[in-house]
């Protein structure tokens, strides 16, 4: 590593003058006229006994101070002449697999935009009229395989700490409402198709009617006609093992959606002390049993009194 | 391809046309819509006579009552009662007391969060059970004359099978009982998909996603096609008050109690219990053959949400012997606010009631 020499010198003397200006600063600062900071203190060495009592006045500077220190000291470490070498290995490192990453992953987005592209250009040329169940929902799928993949991962990253718990509820929420959305907008897009399979077949009956030499001058008739194929069409994809497969998925994450904001919402209900939906269904559950209960004895006091009435009669 | 001469004077001239009507029309529709209009509902006089929790009874009282025992009608939890009572001049509930009937109807009321639990149990045995011994008391009578609608008829039945001496007469109007159909679009559904999970997650079904779930039956007629007609006819005052009256009814919606809303998806639509005498209520079984009384059944042919093949096995299951099925050429709400039916559908059950009152 000869050609680095040059390099780990130059960082070296970067790191001392760095080092000399910060320590500069602070004693200036301190051998300013009235400063309450003892220029004294500037001396990078062990605090004396005398300095003690300053101590407790200057907690804030002395922390500064002890960090500077360190930081100084780990910058002089860092570069000396043994572990300069190492280091700038790991940066040559770190960027290579900088580089790397990045062309992974515009290769991932270009191959998954090529997918994207011919699978949204497969919906629109090859539905065929009146069938819904071999749509192509590869791009909806490549969503959100590319977010399973991709980006949930990042979501449940052990959370830690005090607030670990509500740092994961954080998440959970992220990740199942964009799962929910993914779901959602499937469905809407399912919504589109009969329209779009409707435009075509209208567009091949004008053209149908074209070739016959008809024109078609009423619009009334048009529309009844597009209603009409548009509801055929409709009836198909409503019928269809496709649809009632996305409308499943999106009830599905919808429930999990609602159940994690639930509770979420419900800590910061906590917090405030209102009573969560959680708390307020329990004393429900309490009233409606007591209420059977009550509406049961009811009954059987009032047909005890009336056999009492009519023992007495 | 042959070269088509395109007719521009027969087009220019549709054009003009279309502009005159449609100015002629938005100036007529601008008056209509800016007139008071009449759009109330259920607007024949009734009176509240028992009440429990959120349920009401309303009483109708004919000018001549001639059936002594009076007609109960049990609705279904989803939508309201009123459409019964749409407009003067096309209401089941005016023709009813027109032939004398003396009608009782539960208003189920807008379940809330707190009645979430309440099960089929609780409206079959509970409500409908306390109203029942209400009504008999206060008429001094043994039985009443029951007629179930929809999923309402699933509760009369299941009433009727569970309380036989208490029902003189029952008569099921588009009343699912064999949910083993793929006729119906909401039977394929809530086969197929775990739709009961929404009453969990929301505590009660709320009324607008079950609102938004009929609108999916047909797109493009009732979300499209609907408001076409409208635009059309907006220069109508009387088609617009109708419009609007059963808009009112239709987005109307109460939520259903999450538990019974499962309890009828599970036991109902995916075990398909009710049919085969199987379905348990309360620990008891819902035997059909214990269904003696005599059972008049009306569906609509072409009810897109409760198909005939949902209906027409229900008379074949039960113990009575004076049993009767009519179907009529119409739809899941035409058969009680479509004019054609108005002069049947009504007068049909006033006069079959008539015809077995003890």
């Amino acid at each position: 590593m000869a050609d680095d020499t040059p390099h780990t010198d130059e960082i070296s003397k970067f790191i001392e003058i760095w080092a000399t200006t910060a320590t500069k600063f602070w004693k200036d600062l301190a051998d300013t006229p009235d400063s309450p900071i003892d220029a004294a203190a500037f001396v990078l060495k062990q605090q004396s006994e005398s300095e003690e009592d300053d101590d407790e006045r200057f907690k804030s500077y002395r922390t500064w101070e002890t960090s500077l220190n360190n930081m100084i000291s780990m910058l002089r470490l860092m570069s000396a002449p043994e572990n300069q070498e190492a280091m700038l290995k790991s940066a040559t490192t770190f960027s290579e697999t900088m580089i790397q990453a990045t062309g992974d992953y515009l290769d991932y987005v270009g191959e998954f935009q090529s997918q994207l592209v011919h699978t949204l250009g497969k919906v629109s040329d090859h539905t065929t009229a009146y069938n819904y169940d071999d749509l192509d929902h590869r791009a909806f799928e490549s969503i959100r395989d590319l977010y399973k993949s991709e980006l949930q991962k990042y979501l449940y990253i052990p959370k830690v700490g005090l607030p670990r718990q509500l740092h994961e509820q954080m998440s959970q929420l992220v990740d199942r409402s964009n799962i929910f959305y993914s779901h959602l907008s499937e469905l809407i897009f399912l919504f589109i198709l009969p329209f779009e399979k409707t435009n075509r077949d209208m567009q091949e009956k004008t053209k149908q009617m074209l070739e016959r030499g008809e024109f078609p001058a009423d619009g009334k008739h048009a529309y009844n006609e597009w209603i009409k194929t548009l509801e055929g069409h409709f009836m198909e994809l409503l019928k269809s093992t496709e649809y009632t497969r996305v409308l499943n998925n999106t009830i599905g994450s919808l429930a999990s959606y609602k159940d994690v904001k639930n509770k979420l919402v419900g800590v910061y209900l906590k917090e405030l002390q209102v009573p969560t939906n959680k708390d307020m269904d329990e004393v429900y559950r309490d009233i409606y049993q007591m209420k059977k209960k009550i509406k049961e004895q009811a009954k059987q006091i009032a047909e005890l009194q009336k056999e009492l009435k009519a023992s007495s009669s | 391809m042959q070269q088509v001469k395109i007719p521009v004077d027969l087009i220019l001239k549709n054009l003009e046309d279309d502009r005159k009507t449609t100015q002629s029309k938005l100036k007529m529709a601008s008056t209509v819509l800016t007139s008071p209009l009449n759009t109330d509902i259920s607007t024949t006089p009734y009176t509240v006579v028992y009440e429990e929790d959120r349920v009401k009874l309303k009483h109708y009282k004919p000018a001549t009552v001639k059936n002594k025992v009076p007609l109960l009608v049990i609705y279904a939890l989803i939508n309201r009662e009123t459409m019964l009572d749409l407009q003067p001049r096309r209401s089941v509930v005016e023709t009813l007391l027109s032939q004398g009937v003396e009608v009782f109807m539960i208003d189920w009321g807008y379940p809330t969060r707190k009645d979430q639990f309440e099960t089929i149990g609780d409206h079959v045995n509970g409500y409908i059970a306390n109203i029942v011994e209400f009504i008999c008391e206060r008429n001094k009578i043994d039985q009443v004359n029951i007629m179930g609608i929809c999923m309402g008829g699933v509760f009369s039945i299941i009433y009727s099978a569970l309380h036989p001496h208490r029902v003189q007469n029952l008569v099921t109007t588009v009343t699912p009982t064999n949910f083993d159909t793929d006729k119906g679009l909401l039977n394929v559904w809530m086969r197929q998909t775990d739709a009961q999970i929404l009453g969990d997650v929301y505590a009660n079904m709320p009324g607008e996603v079950m609102n938004l779930g009929f609108l999916l039956l047909n797109p493009a007629r009732l979300m499209i096609d609907k408001y076409v007609g409208f635009l059309q006819n907006m220069d109508n005052q009387s088609y617009v008050e109708n419009f609007i009256r059963m808009e009112k009814w239709i987005f109307d919606s109460p939520d259903v109690p999450a538990a019974t809303f499962k309890q009828f998806i599970v036991d109902m639509y995916k075990k398909n219990l009710l049919i085969d005498s199987k379905l348990e209520i309360d620990g008891e079984r819902v035997d059909l053959q214990k269904i003696t009384m005599p059972v008049l059944n009306f569906y609509g042919k072409y009810d897109h949400l409760v198909p005939p093949e949902a209906c027409n096995l229900f008379t074949s299951r039960i113990g009575s012997q004076d049993k009767e099925d009519i179907c009529f050429d119409t739809g899941h709400i035409g058969i009680y606010v479509s004019s054609k039916c108005q002069k049947e559908f009504a007068p049909k059950i006033a006069s079959w009631l008539k015809d077995r009152e003890r």
